[in-house]
């Protein structure tokens, strides 16, 4: 009785330091802060460090649209960036919460209304030119493999390895934003990254 | 792509994992041109910084050269591709980013539009009259994802008082009748606003008397006795005489414990015992959450219970009583997060006195702390 804590408990990280410890040498961090004076080169370093995770993320997450996803979600990122507090490790979780929540709202708004996405001229144009370079292709296409195999896994220990893996993102704050316990979050991401490794068929697929 | 935890070490060398974290394609970075124009019109010309000297000196830099010949214009003209203009039209109209106009028939964005940022609890429900049915504000699982938090903020003036009564009164009071055994009189009673009413509602009971015949029976004393739970015995509130239609109506003071009511009158004729449950009310103060804060402080006041009552807050992770102290208070420390809303239920709990009654609250977002 008393003043006990309900649930889950506070992640280990911030009781022990906060969030905003020990984080000073991130190299993205003096991006962040150029961008959030409205610098497009400190934009930049960010959108080309995160870009990549958050499609991979929501191509796991958010399924076919998940460009679209991804330009909302940093539509609106750009648009709350000035009033954003905290350094890059603050700015990725709220990005990928964004994304998260973004790709949620997509996904009950494409089961309300079905519809068969059909890509555009300039899609098949960037993959095209995308395939022009021989390693870069190599590398695309194993990625996608390895998208494809996680998506396989149950959709909870998926998006968890994704945030974990793929953005980056601590243990505790994975937690928050996925609703679960730290260990909780622990053992999935454990598991479904043995399961993946012992997998002898994507052994022999994912070279 | 790093990982500062140990626990992924293991799979370090794993192909899946090398795979995921593998190097950025040209097709991921296709967008670039289009987030970048999208970042120019976002920021006011004032802010934007493109110092000369930066610009000349890294290759990064010399790309944005090119990218900046668009200019923030291109959203404004609508010059950016579709997908871009109407999503940067739905994000951004607020400062004249049209939609795109050569598409008419191009379908919405699938994703509704983000509410603009606060840092308030979302409208609860005004403080009802009593007596008053008050539904309960329930979070629809679309309100998550689309209200989500703005951007982790230091928020200063954090909410918030949430005065809710949520009185569920039996909006038709049911007369009931019983035969007098002596007489064979009736004597109905009705009391309204219900028979749940909140605490401190006045109660007005009305009855009819009539004879064995069904007739109505006039100009006779009715009276109206109470006993409230944990007194002893029955005590007269008030008496009038019945009217030409053999009608009473009589006022009872403001309930604050359940009590049951009877109508009485000469010759041993009853009304139905009828019992009002009171619904106390739950006042709560949410303190506001320091940025960074894993954990915020959640008071509770009730009216109309006593002190040692029990009441809880509650999420579907957990559970958390306490007995009122003698101010009719209880302070819980509930978890906080950053990101996310977390939504609980504060909940008091039946005894002889009350009823049951919860309500539903939730502590925002409570912010990264300030960085670098």
């Amino acid at each position: 009785m008393g003043t006990g804590l309900i649930g889950k408990q506070p992640p280990r990280r911030a009781r022990r330091s906060g969030p905003a410890e020990g984080r000073a040498d991130e190299p993205l961090d003096d991006a962040l802060r150029r961008a959030r004076a409205g610098d497009e080169t400190g934009f930049t370093e960010l959108w080309r460090d995160l870009q990549p995770r958050l499609l991979r993320y929501l191509q796991v997450r958010s399924g076919g649209n998940y460009e679209d996803v991804a330009a909302e979600t940093w539509l609106h990122v750009i648009r709350d960036l000035s009033s954003f507090v905290g350094n890059v490790d603050g700015f990725r979780a709220w990005l990928f919460t964004l994304a998260r929540h973004r790709a949620i709202d997509a996904a009950r708004a494409a089961a309300a209304r079905p519809a068969v996405p059909v890509p555009e001229i300039s899609e098949l144009g960037h993959q095209q030119a995308a395939t022009s370079a021989e390693a870069d292709a190599l590398d695309h296409m194993s990625t996608e493999r390895a998208l494809e195999l996680v998506r396989r896994l149950p959709r909870d220990q998926a998006d968890m390895v994704m945030l974990r893996v793929v953005a980056g993102l601590d243990v505790p704050v994975v937690a928050d934003i996925v609703g679960k316990s730290p260990g909780a979050v622990r053992v999935s991401v454990h598991r479904g990254l043995r399961a993946l490794a012992r997998d002898p068929q994507i052994r022999s697929e994912v070279v | 792509m790093r990982h500062r935890d140990d626990d992924l070490s293991p799979f370090r060398d794993d192909p899946v994992v090398k795979a995921l974290t593998g190097p950025a394609t040209e097709a991921e970075l296709a967008d670039e041109p289009q987030a970048l124009e999208a970042f120019r019109a976002a920021v006011p010309q004032r802010r934007r910084r493109r110092p000369a000297a930066r610009i000349a000196s890294t290759t990064t830099a010399a790309v944005l050269v090119v990218a900046v010949s668009g200019g923030a214009a291109a959203a404004y003209t609508s010059n950016l591709p579709d997908s871009w203009q109407q999503k940067l039209h739905t994000e951004l109209h607020v400062i004249g980013v049209p939609a795109p106009h050569h598409h008419k028939s191009a379908p919405p964005s699938p994703a509704p539009v983000v509410a603009a940022p606060t840092e308030s609890l979302p409208p609860t429900p005004a403080p009802a009259r009593t007596g008053v049915v008050t539904p309960t504000p329930r979070s629809t699982p679309s309100s998550v994802p689309s209200s989500v938090p703005p951007s982790p903020r230091v928020s200063s003036t954090l909410p918030v008082t949430v005065p809710t009564p949520s009185a569920t009164p039996t909006p038709t009071p049911t007369p009931s009748t019983t035969p007098s055994p002596a007489s064979g009189a009736q004597l109905t009673m009705a009391v309204s606003p219900g028979t749940r009413v909140t605490v401190g509602t006045p109660l007005t009971v009305s009855g009819t008397l009539k004879a064995a015949g069904g007739t109505a029976v006039a100009n006779r004393w009715v009276a109206l006795a109470e006993r409230v739970v944990g007194q002893p015995g029955w005590h007269r509130v008030g008496a009038v005489r019945t009217n030409a239609d053999g009608a009473v109506t009589i006022s009872a003071p403001a309930v604050q414990r359940n009590v049951r009511l009877l109508l009485r009158s000469r010759g041993h004729v009853r009304s139905p015992v009828t019992k009002v449950v009171v619904i106390p009310l739950i006042h709560l103060e949410v303190a506001p959450a320091s940025a960074g804060a894993r954990t915020t402080t959640v008071t509770m006041t009730v009216s109309g219970a006593e002190a040692g009552d029990v009441v809880a807050v509650r999420n579907r992770a957990g559970n958390r009583q306490m007995r009122l102290d003698a101010s009719l208070t209880a302070t819980f420390t509930v978890p906080a997060s950053q990101f996310r809303t977390l939504h609980y239920r504060a909940v008091v709990l039946r005894t002889k006195a009350h009823a049951a009654h919860a309500l539903p609250f939730y502590v925002p977002p409570s912010g990264t702390a300030t960085g670098t």
